[in-house]
């Protein structure tokens, strides 16, 4: 079955660069003695812990609540003793420090298995037999309070994108499989070497929300991949159409694949579901079968690679792991090296490397910094356009970089600045070696401060104005019932009855009064 | 980190230098060394020029040179000139081009304006007498003025001619001014040094420059929108009005095979910072200079017109940048479903 495959925008070939891991097969990392569980779920806020110093954990117990609806809690990888909590540095662009539970782990926990896959696969219609027995919400649940969110790398949870397909009837459903950023190889490993457990996540996926058409896509340079993932789709129950896309980055951003897959496009400034379609990236669904089946997401596939790595290749890793134990179990003797988190196209430098590997870590990438080319000189912007021609968001970033540089933030977000997947097909491109990206981000992230600050002086004037007709109404009140006080007092006189029934009275009249007021402030 | 493609700003500029070659070769083979002359006077002039104003800016000139930005401006200027224009004029064309036109506005990529085409524009109306004044194609005879000749003209020293007796109107000029007298075509190519397509000596100098051209458009130097919209536009426009009128107008191949329109479609009005952006964009850009060489020519003041028609282009690209953004992804649906 062949699919007139489309085309999107732009576009571009970098180096590849994953011959150095795509042979090496996953290896399972047992937990270090010290396990940092980060708590902090990026835009879902930071995780409140619902142990103290001094429990005991065991594996896969959870360690945290969270309140807000897009985060998820997060688990032990290993039996241990909490031993602080406290801010640690992680895995993030700013280099901050963020709240996390140190676990110390137990001698013995060595002894036991770290990984599910040990545990057989269930067959399909095994499966369909566990999850029927449960409702969906029952199955919703297991995935939102097992923490799985998109490995991919946006770090989405999973749950509730499920959650809004429900709402809205899904047709299509694709599972990303492309991996197109260079030197990553470790979802390709996980398509090769446990292919029936992503099917069996997908039927899960498929079994919630009944869509039309199931398709995997994976990018043609991972011939081994798309035959492994057949075979496996054709022992399936549900209808899995594997497809091979050709190799052109960024073909595994979600809105590049809609497109190329079907054709359509994601509206700007909208999702997926907007068109009906649904997209998990291959090893969120991976983690979505161990999810029903109550094995939380303790661990994940990363690919450790780059100059200064002597045993290169895909580590299964307990989340929490320090990236320093990593170093020293890939061989890295230099100190002087320089580290990437994610690909060389989209990735960060890390600027702690006592920083723990958290769910949305896909590769490490060590260089030598010896070995580093120098960065190339910057020179000025000719407008050459080269990078609106790549761009795969098709916008101009030649411009888009003119008006952030000169700080006209209004400017950029008319030329469609949130609409930048921040790919870096423009940064490959240009001829002058301006670090494009890094200007779009800043332009976001001061937009977004904007916005924020907008909100919050927003709601202190709510709050002031509300507080003033509290104020007023309080005083109206108390002169009503001084009044009403003094004709009481008055009529007393006359004769004495239902005072108590009054008094009720008003007590429910103001109950009332508050719950409408309550109402008209959610409105 | 990002791994990176070999392009560079240096490399793009090195190709359009490189380009410039057939034409220079021409221009030297048609006219004598005067563009030569002129390109090695002027380089240095710039790089001096563009140092000084950095040095001024607190910028390290060296790395800024290197660019390659300014040598080409004053390479572009250079095979714009009269070969035995005054070298004094030529490097006040130069200064101008730089400082006025790209350093004062910031440097690379700043400039609104082709700083060669400024610089070019300033001569022409500072002095119009020895900016018209070319010499004969006397290299299709074989018998053009020597290297000695030329730089004791240029530089103003030792005997020689008067400079108008040597010199005389471009066939562009000469025909505009038999028309404006009212002759026809017929009675002016008469009067006119005419060559097998336009007029004599110049139509190979223009098809070297096209040789140039199309050299940068298979490298991928420049992109086709502008040079091919200027010259169709020049074409149509010229096509309509010699169809209805033979007598009174020139035809269409004459006008692109005339003054400077090669080295104006494909080394000019491509320059990347003056033009607009958008992939539509170019295309209206390039239409705008076709028309606008066309009204100038024909009724305008000035025999050729490709340094005014850019420079009034220039001042619209924003605006047609604006006009023509491109539709994001996610923005032209509405037959998805």
């Amino acid at each position: 079955m062949s699919r007139p495959l489309q085309r999107f925008h732009g576009g571009i070939h970098p180096q590849e660069r994953k011959e150095r891991t795509r042979d090496s097969s996953i290896v399972t990392i047992s937990p270090p003695e010290k396990i940092t569980v980060i708590l902090n779920q990026g835009i879902g806020g930071t995780n409140r812990p619902v142990v103290s110093v001094g429990d005991h954990v065991k594996r896969g117990e959870r360690l945290s609540k969270c309140f807000n609806p897009i985060s998820v809690p997060v688990h032990s990888p290993c039996d241990g003793v909490v031993s602080a909590i406290e801010k640690r540095p992680f895995p993030h662009p700013s280099g901050m420090n963020t709240l996390a539970i140190i676990i110390q782990r137990n001698e013995k926990d060595l002894t036991s298995s770290p990984n599910y896959h040990d545990t057989t696969v269930e067959s399909s219609s095994r499966l369909q037999e566990i999850i029927g027995g449960l409702s969906l919400e029952e199955l919703v649940s297991n995935i939102r309070t097992g923490g799985v969110i998109g490995l991919g790398g946006a770090g989405f949870p999973t749950a509730v994108k499920i959650r809004k397909g429900e709402q809205l009837p899904i047709k299509t459903l694709i599972i990303n499989g492309m991996e197109c950023e260079p030197c990553i190889t470790c979802d390709d490993r996980l398509m090769r070497e446990r292919p029936e457990e992503i099917i069996r996540g997908i039927e899960i996926i498929d079994h919630l929300l009944h869509p039309e058409e199931i398709m995997i896509g994976i990018e043609d340079n991972k011939p081994e991949a798309v035959q492994a993932m057949k075979a496996a789709a054709a022992d399936s129950r549900s209808n899995i159409e594997v497809i091979a896309a050709p190799t052109l980055y960024p073909s595994g951003g979600e809105k590049q694949l809609i497109k190329i897959l079907t054709g359509k496009e994601v509206p700007s400034g909208g999702l997926s579901y907007d068109i009906s379609i649904l997209c998990q990236n291959v090893a969120t669904t991976y983690a979505i079968y161990h999810a029903a089946l109550e094995l939380p997401l303790t661990q994940r596939i990363v690919t450790v690679t780059g100059n200064g790595v002597e045993r290169a290749g895909n580590y299964e890793i307990p989340l929490g792991t320090a990236v320093d134990d990593i170093l020293q179990l890939c061989g890295v003797t230099d100190k002087d090296v320089q580290i990437t988190v994610g690909g060389p196209m989209m990735g960060f430098p890390l600027h702690d490397s006592s920083s723990p590997i958290t769910k949305t870590v896909n590769c490490l990438i060590v260089e030598k910094s010896t070995l580093l080319q120098p960065k190339p000189q910057q020179r000025s912007c000719i407008r050459c356009a080269a990078c609106s021609d790549v761009c795969p968001a098709q916008l101009l970033p030649q411009q888009l970089y003119w008006a952030a540089q000169s700080r006209d933030f209004d400017q950029t977000e008319e030329l469609n600045l949130f609409d930048c997947i921040e790919c870096g097909c423009c940064n490959h491109v240009c001829p002058s070696h301006i670090p494009l990206v890094e200007y779009y981000r800043h332009a976001k992230g001061v937009l977004r401060t904007q916005q924020s600050e907008k909100q919050k002086a927003d709601r202190a004037r709510n709050r002031h104005e509300f507080r003033d007709a509290r104020l007023l109404h309080e005083k109206e009140e108390k002169a009503r019932k001084l009044a009403k006080k003094r004709a009481a007092l008055k009529a007393k006189g006359k004769q004495s009855g239902s005072k108590g029934g009054d008094k009720k009275e008003a007590i429910r009249a103001a109950i009332e009064r508050a719950k409408a007021k309550r109402r008209q402030r959610e409105e | 980190m990002i791994p990176h493609n070999r392009s560079t700003t240096t490399r793009e500029m090195g190709m359009v230098i490189l380009a410039l070659l057939p034409g220079f070769f021409a221009l030297t083979w048609i006219f004598g060394p005067g563009a030569l002359v002129h390109a090695a006077i002027m380089v240095p002039a710039a790089i001096l020029a563009e140092s000084m104003i950095l040095l001024i800016r607190g910028r390290s000139p060296a790395s800024t040179i290197s660019d390659l930005s300014s040598i080409l401006t004053a390479l572009l200027l250079a095979a714009a000139l009269p070969p035995l224009l005054p070298w004094w004029m030529a490097i006040m064309g130069v200064l101008f081009a730089i400082i006025l036109a790209k350093q004062l506005y910031g440097g690379l990529g700043q400039n609104p304006f082709n700083p060669a085409m400024v610089g070019y524009v300033i001569l022409l109306i500072s002095f119009p007498l020895e900016m018209t004044s070319w010499l004969p194609p006397s290299g299709i005879e074989g018998a053009t003025m020597g290297l000695s000749q030329t730089v004791q003209i240029i530089l103003g020293i030792g005997e020689h001619q008067p400079l108008d007796t040597l010199t005389g109107a471009t066939p562009l000029d000469a025909m505009k001014t038999a028309l404006d007298q009212g002759f026809t075509i017929r009675e002016s190519q008469e009067m006119v040094p005419v060559g097998i397509m336009a007029g004599a000596g110049w139509e190979w100098v223009n098809l070297a420059f096209l040789a140039g051209g199309l050299l940068l458009l298979i490298t991928g130097t420049i992109s086709w929108q502008i040079p091919v919209s200027m010259l169709v536009a020049l074409h149509l426009t010229a096509f309509f009005f010699n169809t209805v009128d033979p007598a009174n107008f020139t035809t269409p191949l004459y006008h692109l095979l005339s003054g400077g329109i090669m080295l104006g479609a494909f080394f000019i009005a491509t320059d990347p910072v003056t033009a607009s952006t958008t992939p539509v964009g170019r295309i209206w850009f390039g239409a705008g200079i076709g028309v606008l060489v066309y009204i100038i020519r024909t009724w305008g003041g000035y025999p050729d017109a490709v340094a005014f028609s850019v420079l009034l282009m220039n001042m619209l690209a924003p605006l047609i940048d604006h006009f023509t953004r491109p539709a994001i992804y996610g923005e032209q649906r509405g037959d998805n479903e």
